[in-house]
């Protein structure tokens, strides 16, 4: 694994990010924002990897970022999935725009 | 070129391919299963580059537990032939440039850049791992284990709590059936 530079990484998982960037900004429906959101959380971890592994492999830094970044993202989809059922019973609609009651 | 390297870039395509399938695919199960398709080659990274426990908990939590919990909520409010709307032009172009800038805001700088490899081989067995994740020393993580362990309960609680139906809701329901029937 030496022969991939680490700057290869960094550009891979910069791609994965921005593409899960360009899932939430365009995306109308909050299950599909929430796919991207996992994108992004995703290649986060990625690049902590990258860097535990070929800039400071004296310590495990990256790997205990990524396995608490990995219970976060276990903790915000379930809570978010909890809003997307509740808002679908009240709304009976899960689209962003569709929830606007308390909007001015 | 090494047989690893010819395997992470493999690997590193098709994540990009099924990561663009998952923000443009119209239907929701299309875009979970791409979802789970970048999910598990993200674990073959890891195990690339042999950090295997945290390729193992990628599988267990993210496949097994985040997607099945969006499939869910996809079963709950969809319909099996519903599909999204399309996102308007300038919508699409303004998220377009948004994640374009940033890219190449990103790859310019990462690539100007000198990373330094260290010749450090980092100790990934297990023993050491769990070691320094209840260890209070110097290098321990129990602190924010424990923080972690109090968030996701949280967390867990509170998404039943904000999910659950409450009897009156139940009551009103149940009321309005009867009168339609």
């Amino acid at each position: 694994m030496e022969s991939v530079p680490v700057s290869h990484i960094l550009i891979f998982s910069s791609a994965l990010f921005f593409i899960g960037v360009y899932g939430f900004l365009s995306r109308q429906h909050l299950i599909m924002m929430l796919m991207s959101m996992e994108l992004m959380l995703n290649s986060v971890n990625i690049n902590f990897i990258a860097f535990n592994k070929y800039i400071f492999p004296g310590a495990l830094d990256g790997l205990f970022f990524t396995l608490f970044i990995i219970t976060i993202a276990a903790a915000e989809a379930a809570v978010a999935i909890a809003i997307i059922l509740n808002l679908y019973r009240n709304f009976k609609s899960v689209k962003p725009e569709d929830v606007s009651t308390l909007k001015y | 070129m090494e047989t690893s390297a010819l395997i992470f870039y493999i690997v590193a395509t098709l994540m990009l391919v099924f990561g663009v399938l998952t923000v443009t695919s119209r239907r929701f199960f299309r875009a979970a299963v791409y979802l789970l398709a970048v999910l598990l080659l993200t674990s073959g990274i890891y195990f690339i580059l042999e950090f295997n426990f945290i390729a193992i908990a990628q599988i267990m939590i993210y496949v097994g537990g985040i997607v099945v919990l969006i499939l869910f909520s996809i079963l709950l409010t969809q319909t099996a032939d519903n599909k999204v709307d399309q996102p308007g032009i300038w919508k699409m172009m303004g998220a377009f440039l948004t994640a374009g800038s940033g890219f190449i805001l990103t790859t310019t700088l990462v690539l100007n850049h000198l990373f330094t490899h260290s010749t450090q081989v980092v100790n990934l067995h297990i023993d050491n791992i769990g070691k320094m994740l209840l260890n209070t020393g110097n290098d321990g993580y129990i602190l924010p284990f424990e923080l972690v362990t109090i968030l996701l309960l949280a967390a867990m609680i509170g998404s039943i709590i904000v999910a659950f139906k409450s009897k009156k809701e139940e009551q009103e329901q149940s009321i309005s059936e009867t009168t339609e029937n």
